[in-house]
């Protein structure tokens, strides 16, 4: 009042202006006070008998009037007495209008919505229900994540979704996830989806916090993917974060523990079997290997010394424990993750604010992986007709270790801990002088001690990304609404590698440390404008909705690198070393700056409905691109749908079975522009690969920008898909299901054309060719029981697909290098490409098993076998140390005369890497406060590369290395008898192998045959998990609204013939033309997590 | 209407950016800096494995009567080395690809450098531009030599262009790549007048190319009439001409005085393994290999050495020499022992003795000469530079064409062959072996042209010009039948021990002890066949390893030119490459294998 009085006397006008203004308002509230009533209530499950707490009750026709309901359902309103109606609203429950009827206590059960077709859809720039859908879409509801912790989103989609495959290329904490959506039309360029995350497209989707996740909605067919246009062939994934319900503040808590075991390692021989085949190979090598046999191992006289010993395993000791008892001895081995979230807000202001800490140690030593994410998300409603929200995503990720997958880079290597010696031979038993004897079997076997290696081989990324999205929306007249939405996005990444002394990479600078360091900027920001409108009963009982848009995209990339070499101290630390990088070398400091990489766009659609039962939408999108040349910069993709509600005609009113059906048709055009900016124009860059050294200093120099030749006629690459789908619903939706059919072609694909190399380039980027994907797609839900205190569903989706390579750029097949192997390998071109053919055939030879005794005509004299004329030679492709009888034989496949064997003649495709199908089930019972789910998932009928195996099997050109156990004395041919003599008559040659399974190992380049193609089908039980949740009524007491505790097991149990670490295995990835690949795979964890679920 | 053009204006511009890394063709070629960066992009291709540092430079230039690369049988370098080679054969594409890849690149050079105003202003760009045109030059060189007849490419490649081209004839490239440079090589400067020197083409190494060129193109090469039907054959009408072109070049850089032989034979080789680049001494250009990215001279070509825990790390050592190279140089010629090694080292640096079949190796470049070894783990990419040409090659290609312009030798070819031979002995052995050898040599035309044969073998073993040199001189397939049937015979004489045949003097078996330092071998028996070991000495098998223990030719003899049978020598070498079955498949057509593959 003193405040009131000196305002008053200093003639402050404002304040006089706003007394009037003050006790207006106050004189409206008192007249409303003065004609309310009071209504309460309880709000409960009409199943269950719970009561809801968090439903939000409103006087039906005024917004503004309404509250929530508390822990125990209860509700208190002031009214006004002229209000007629209560609606009652939560998330899962049908929606319910109540007359209030001059009562004052009004209590009701809300039922359940069980009607799956009636959620609702993100669809692009928009939501729409289920049952008004026209395209296929696949769904994961947030409420589906949450029962299960996943470590990653995509992880969460793993099997869910019928026509979706999901593969996690290894095992490592910071795996690559390459998503397929109907298998992916592009042949030479990316096929991964689109990404959208709250409409801003990002370009990995591993540093979104699963916990934020309000829904994962997929599009796959061009009706639902054109409105984006020019992004949408390979299908969109649209990740929507958790939308503020606002009500009561309610705090969320998510955590759980974890650990991790290696599931299955590789056997390999014991010291005794590899000291035998150490001599065997000594003794083929003649005096000097018998020499050095002796020198690290003994005499062979005494080779029963290494009978008792037991190897080091070093798998385990590099790739984690093998047994859950072992894994929880060390606190080390604990996974943990913290999510605490709070929600709440009025009818204005909502929000929700998520912050979540995840520390995974990884399986490997040295590897590991951190994570913070923040999110807020804040929605208001600025005036009745005015709404403004507002999210933001903040993510710090650090990784570290260098995995084994990009074995190009990093030293460590899955061949390194299998191929080791087990033992150090002399060296373990007694006290040896010469100290460096070790050192000396490590440089002839070419391997170091994994264990020191791993350490060694420092990797450490640290990411951050920020993303800022504002909206505003502005209700212009009724059923008009105007949107504008602005988001920025950043991402910053550094990257550094450092090699220790005893890294290949170090070993090539006089085995002194390099360290390299990068850091890359990914600035982007993103407009949008739409206006949506619309209109009812244009005719009678119809609607029609428009939304008219428009849209700008701008990505940007910089990065700067650096390298010092020669650390003159072999010790220095790792993070001293990029500390003062200047201790090492002087090196160039490379930076590079992309163009501006921008989007214009401009969009519609059109959804029309009748009488609620038939269906029309349309959409048509244009985009521009500066990856074309002025002239081809547009593309236009237009999509149309049509669908038939036939349950709602009145014919189908006379049964009870088929509660709802729907059909649907849809045909339209979607784009991709992926591929290197600037390909249309001739542009030098700079480059300091490989560069000429004058005066020994390496000179950067200019070259062509692109080694792929610029054409400046390149357009859009389209994809037509056709898809046809019925939606039913059988005994009041219990049992409920989609069917797709599709059929999706791929034209003017962009491919790296060949073009003849006297050129001075191999290819030119082209559009050219044709390829496509058809299948079929079935989800089905059933809710087999649905008791209160019982319920049990099953839910199951499955996916074919058949994809072909229709045209390609004037030749029928092109050979793919998968490089696995480097220079190594016997014939490098292992995959192929074929008109009429899916992607992903490996080609190699048939293998034949091995050279018997009796192929070879035996020498006396000389002590030669020479090979029988009319059997196949392969001996210049497997290049043995001793090639005859027990060699690796490979078929014959050509018919002519010479029985050579050949690598342009005698190989084939031995393997196709498709899956005839894919797909997933998922079993969910509750009883009580008991929840169990099972989900399985598969993949069945594709092959798998297993070039671990090649290069586990084959002794190229080392000594001292080990081996597949599959290798030992009993399976293998061998050539030298356990008493240490070798055998050369050929009757007592076939007498020592007449047990033996397999060819001898000393071959001298590794060759790729069909007996490494193994089948890759697996049935994976993905997740096990069970919960209590214990009941709201103890619960209540302390405060909290819920409280669950769950223990899952991930990777619990797989079924599979596949011999090597896990079927479900991608390593190489230089194009996506040679999956299936498994080589230096990180292998996958099995998991088992505890965790806790409370809401307060 | 007025918005909607503001807004398509402004749509378009949107549409329209630059990123700041990349360059336009106009502004590299404007100025003197930038130029020389798009040139160093050719230079540059010649350090990958497919250039020079193995390919080019090893694989394509075995095997013969001096280098023989060891192994057989890989479906790579030793099939190219045996005549084998198939069209699937790994090694043969890269290298096209990324020759045509220079080639292009030195198009570009040459075509934005001549279009720049700074070219008839600028002596600095002159030189650039000579170095694109003797770049290019050098890149059809190996182009013609390895694959016969091939794509001409002169223009860079733009997108509409036709790329399918069929081949060119080998003598219209050669003689259109020999007046290009005849054409720049007044506008080039001297080694000397560059700060990187040798290291980047110049004019003395301009005007040994022209010779180095000219021989090729007055010489034999392999044809295929019809596709099928071999021979080898060199242009009659006009050859002499290109022997006239190759004599006045060379002549014109002797007269220069730029350049004067290294007193000591080792040096040049030892300076390339120090680093050292004398601007004016044998070598007129070598390739600027960088260390740990580049060049494999001393470990794919030198001394063979075993990894252990010393400084210099392995050395594969994969060139050798045949048995009969090292029995042919006169046993106090000083380049013997800078040219061949008996022995490669052991994991402690020890000398260890190597076989006569396949473990006689160059001796001109080691690891264990460097003077910054670069570590125990170390193996390829050692920085050692390649030397494409030497004085000495410009003298002896002087002195062979004077023979042949003026039917015999002249004072100058002597005095040319002197200059190289005095180099080679020490001077109280040159009354004999250079005065009197000469003299000897120079009764007539033939015998003067053999010495000329026998010297450059002598003087560039290992630096792998022998293959070529015979093909030119059309002696190819008549020197190798000949090796073949001399290593045949030695193995055959020494292993059965019974005194009989040509060499039966020989030794079957050497002696060996280490010297005081304990690190360096003393090997006696090596001309002179003992019948019992020294005292205190070790016996090695010797040359009985040429046959097996039934006398038939050991595999080492057997596969190194599986590819040629003919032992008469008459039958022309398939040395010619098979273009790649893939280069085939992508020209639709418009290429074809001759020669029968």
């Amino acid at each position: 009042m003193k405040c009131l009085y000196k305002n008053l006397k200093q003639g402050n006008y404002w304040f006089k202006f706003s007394i009037p203004l003050f006790s207006f308002i106050m004189l409206f509230n008192l007249s409303l006070m003065a004609q309310t009533v009071d209504i309460k209530g309880v709000v409960t499950d009409a199943a269950t008998k719970e009561s809801l707490p968090g439903v939000t009750v409103k006087v039906e026709g005024n917004n503004l009037v309404g509250t929530i309901t508390d822990l125990n359902g209860n509700f208190k309103l002031k009214l006004n007495v002229k209000a007629e109606k209560l609606a009652f609203s939560f998330v899962g429950y049908v929606t319910q209008s109540v007359a209030i009827a001059g009562r004052a206590d009004i209590n009701i059960a809300l039922e359940a919505d069980v009607k799956r077709l009636d959620e609702v859809v993100v669809i692009g720039y928009g939501t729409m229900k289920r049952r008004d859908l026209t395209g296929s879409i696949s769904s994961v509801s947030g409420k589906a994540l949450q029962s299960i912790p996943v470590t990653s989103t995509a992880q969460a989609i793993t099997g869910r979704m019928a026509g979706v495959q999901v593969t996690t290329t290894d095992g490592s904490p910071d795996a690559d996830i390459i998503i397929r959506v109907r298998g992916g039309g592009s042949v030479t360029q990316d096929n991964t989806p689109l990404y959208i995350v709250d409409g801003f497209p990002v370009n990995k989707i591993s540093d979104i916090d699963p916990n934020d996740i309000g829904s994962i909605d997929v599009l796959k067919d061009a009706s639902s993917t054109a409105i984006y246009g020019a992004r949408g062939a390979n299908g969109v994934v649209i990740i929507t974060t958790k939308n503020p319900t606002g009500g009561k503040t309610t705090v969320t808590y998510n955590g759980y523990v974890q650990v991790k075991t290696l599931p299955k390692t590789m056997p390999v021989l014991s010291p005794y079997e590899f000291a035998i085949l150490q001599y065997e190979l000594a003794s083929l090598k003649g005096t000097s290997g018998i020499a050095g046999y002796n020198t690290y191992f003994g005499s062979f006289d005494d080779i029963d010394i290494y009978k008792n010993q037991i190897g080091n395993d070093w798998q385990r000791r590099v790739f984690g424990p093998s047994t859950l008892n072992d894994a929880l001895s060390n606190s080390n081995n604990f996974s943990q993750s913290h999510n605490l979230s709070i929600m709440g807000g009025n009818q204005v202001t909502k929000y929700n604010l998520s912050l979540t800490r995840t520390n995974d140690p990884g399986l490997m030593i040295g590897t590991g992986n951190a994570r913070t994410n923040l999110s807020f998300r804040l929605t208001h409603e600025l005036l009745k007709v005015l709404k403004f929200e507002f999210n933001t995503r903040f993510s710090q990720t650090t990784i570290d270790g260098a995995g084994t997958a990009d074995y190009t880079k990093s030293s460590t290597k899955i061949r390194n801990a299998v191929l080791y010696r087990p033992m150090n031979g002399l060296a373990d038993l007694i006290p040896i002088d010469e100290s460096d004897l070790s050192s000396g079997i490590d440089v002839t076997s070419g391997l170091v001690d994994p264990v020191i290696l791993a350490n060694q081989s420092y990797r450490k990324q640290d990411r951050f990304a920020l993303n800022l999205n504002g909206g505003l929306s502005w209700s212009i007249v009724d059923n008009l609404v105007a949107r504008t939405e602005f988001g920025v996005d950043y991402h910053y990444d550094k990257d550094k590698w450092f090699y220790g002394p005893l890294t290949t990479t170090a070993g090539k600078n006089g085995n002194l440390p390099m360290a390299t360091m990068s850091s890359t900027t990914n600035p982007g920001y993103r407009w949008s404008n739409t206006l949506n409108y619309t209109i009812k009963k244009l005719i009678k009982n119809d609607e029609l909705n428009l939304l008219i848009g428009q849209e700008i995209l701008s990505q940007h990339s910089s990065s700067v690198s650096s390298t010092a070499r020669l650390f003159q101290n072999p010790a220095i630390e790792p993070a001293k070393a990029f500390a003062l990088m200047t201790l090492g070398s002087q090196e160039y400091t490379n930076s590079s700056e992309s163009q501006n990489n921008n989007l214009a766009s401009f969009f519609g659609r059109a959804n029309y409905s009748l009488a609620q039962r038939y269906m029309l939408t349309m959409t048509l999108r244009a985009d521009g691109s500066t990856k074309f040349a002025p002239g081809h910069q547009w593309g236009y993709f237009p999509a149309a749908a049509l669908a038939w509600r036939i349950s709602d005609e009145k014919f189908m009113k006379q049964q009870s079975v088929i509660s709802s059906l729907k059909v649907r048709a849809s045909m339209g055009a979607a784009g991709n522009n992926r591929m290197g900016d600037d390909m249309w124009r001739a542009l030098y860059g700079l480059s300091s690969s490989k560069p000429i050294g004058f005066g020994e200093v390496p000179q950067a120099y200019y070259q062509a920008s692109s080694s792929v030749l610029y054409n400046p006629d390149l357009k859009w690459e389209t994809t037509i898909t056709r898809n046809g789908g019925l939606d039913f619903g059988l005994f009041k939706d219990r049992i409920n299901g989609t069917v797709d059919v599709y059929w999706n072609t791929t034209q003017d694909l962009l491919i790296e054309s060949t073009i003849p190399s006297n050129t001075g380039y191999s290819t030119q980027m082209r559009n050219i060719g044709q390829t496509s994907n058809r299948g079929v797609e079935l989800t089905l839900n059933a809710n087999i029981i649905n008791k209160p205190d019982f319920t049990f569903g099953i839910s199951f989706n499955i996916g074919f697909n058949k994809s072909k390579v229709d045209k390609l750029d004037g030749v029928d097949s092109k050979p793919f290098n998968s490089g696995w192997g480097s220079t190594d390998l016997r014939e490098q071109d292992d995959f192929v490409l074929k008109v009429g053919q899916p992607v992903g055939l490996i080609n190699g030879y048939i293998s034949d098993g091995f050279y018997s005794v009796s192929d070879f005509n035996y020498n006396a004299t000389t002590l030669k076998y020479t090979l029988k004329p009319g059997i196949p030679n392969d001996a210049n492709i497997i290049s043995s140390v001793n090639f005859g009888p027990g060699s690796m034989k490979l078929k014959k496949l050509s018919t002519d005369s010479s029985m050579i064997i050949s690598a342009d003649k005698d190989r084939t495709i031995i393997g196709n890497t498709n899956p005839l199908h894919t797909g997933g089930v998922n079993f969910n019972a509750t009883y009580k406060g008991l929840d169990l789910s099972l989900f399985f998932n598969w993949v069945y009928g594709n092959k798998v590369y297993n070039a671990n195996k090649i290069d586990f099997t084959s002794y190229r050109g080392v000594s001292y290395t080990n081996m597949l156990g599959m290798m030992d004395y009993q399976n293998r041919f061998k050539y030298m008898d356990l008493n240490g003599n070798l055998v050369t008559d050929p009757a007592a040659l076939t007498a020592l192998n007449k047990d033996a399974t397999i060819w001898s190992p000393f071959m001298g380049k590794p060759v790729v045959t069909s007996w490494a193609i193994e089948d890759g089908s697996f049935l994976r039980l993905n997740n096990v998990t069970l919960g209590y949740t214990l009941p709201k009524k103890i619960i209540a007491k302390v405060g909290m609204t819920q409280c669950r505790f769950y223990f899952t097991v991930y990777n619990a149990w797989i079924l599979t013939n596949y011999s090597g670490y896990d079927p479900e295995v991608s390593t190489v990835r230089g194009s996506p033309l040679t999956p299936g690949v498994d080589y230096s795979a990180y292998p996958r964890s099995r998991s088992y997590t505890l965790g806790v679920n409370l809401s307060f | 209407m007025a918005i909607t053009t503001v807004l398509f204006t402004s749509c378009q511009k949107y549409l329209e950016t630059d990123s700041p890394s990349t360059f336009t063709n106009d502004y590299v070629f404007s100025h003197e800096y930038d130029m020389f960066n798009a040139v160093k992009g050719v230079y540059a291709l010649f350090t990958r494995d497919e250039g020079y540092s193995t390919r080019l430079s090893y694989y394509y230039t075995m095997n013969s009567d001096v280098e023989v690369v060891s192994g057989s049988s890989d479906g790579g370098k030793c099939d190219i080395g045996e005549f084998t080679a198939n069209t699937a054969n790994a090694e043969i594409l890269k290298p096209w690809n990324n020759l045509y890849l220079a080639i292009n690149r030195a198009n570009e050079c040459i075509k934005g450098i001549k279009n720049s105003s700074l070219y008839t202003t600028n002596a600095n760009v002159k030189q650039l531009y000579g170095e694109a045109i003797a770049l290019r030059a050098q890149l059809y060189y190996e182009l013609v030599r390895n694959w016969g007849d091939v794509p001409f490419q002169t223009a860079p490649t733009v997108a509409g262009d036709n790329f399918y081209m069929p081949r060119t004839d080998r003598d219209t490239i050669l003689t259109h790549v020999i007046n290009d440079l005849i054409a720049v090589e007044p506008d080039m400067y001297y080694a000397d007048q560059m700060s990187e020197g040798i290291e980047r083409m110049n004019r003395g190494f301009v005007q040994g190319l022209i010779a180095r060129l000219s021989l090729a193109r007055g010489g034999y090469a392999l044809r295929s009439d019809a596709g099928t039907v071999m021979s080898m054959k060199r242009n009659e009408t006009d050859y002499k001409n290109y022997y006239q072109i190759a004599n006045k070049y060379c002549k014109m850089l002797v007269a220069s005085s730029k350049h004067k032989l290294e007193p000591v034979f080792d040096n040049i080789f030892k300076n390339e393994c120090k680093f050292v680049c004398p601007k004016n001494s044998d070598v007129l250009y070598e390739i600027a290999f960088p260390a740990t990215t580049g060049g494999e001279v001393g470990y794919f070509n030198g001394i063979k050495i075993l990894a252990g825990t010393h400084v210099y790390g392995a050395a594969s050592g994969q060139v050798t020499f045949q048995p009969s190279y090292f029995y042919s140089f006169d046993t106090t010629d000083t380049r013997l022992p800078s040219t061949c090694a008996l022995y490669s080292f052991d994991a402690t640096l020890k000398q260890v003795i190597g076989s006569p079949a396949g473990g006689i190796r160059p001796a001109k470049w080691s690891k264990t000469f460097m003077s910054s070894p670069q570590g125990a783990a170390s193996t390829k990419y050692t920085g050692i530079n390649w030397p494409v040409m030497r004085y000495s090659d410009v003298l002896l290609m002087l002195a062979e064409t004077e023979n042949e312009i003026n039917g015999g030798p002249t004072d100058v070819a002597k005095s040319m062959l002197t200059l190289v031979r005095q180099r080679a002995f020490p001077e109280s052995q040159w009354a004999t072996k250079v005065t009197q050898y000469i003299a000897n040599a120079s009764t007539d035309k033939a015998t003067f042209f053999n010495a000329i044969v026998n010297e450059r073998a002598w003087e560039f073993g290992g630096e792998c010009l022998r293959k070529f040199d015979l093909i030119r001189w059309n002696l190819y397939g008549k020197n190798i039948a000949a090796t073949r049937l001399k290593l045949i015979q030695m193995g055959l004489d020494t292993r059965l021990g019974t005194g009989q045949g040509t060499y039966a003097t020989f030794p079957d078996k050497i002696y060996w002890k280490y010297k005081a330092d304990n690190v360096t071998l003393d090997i006696v028996g090596l001309y002179k066949k003992l019948t019992v070991a020294p005292t205190g000495y070790t016996t090695a098998n010797w040359l009985l390893n040429l046959a097996n223990a039934d006398g038939t030719p050991a595999s080492f003899i057997t596969n190194m030119f599986a590819g040629y049978p003919d032992n008469t020598g008459v039958a022309p070498v398939r040395y010619i490459l098979p273009i790649h079955q893939s280069v085939i498949a992508a020209s639709l057509g418009n290429l074809q294998n001759y020669y029968n593959y």
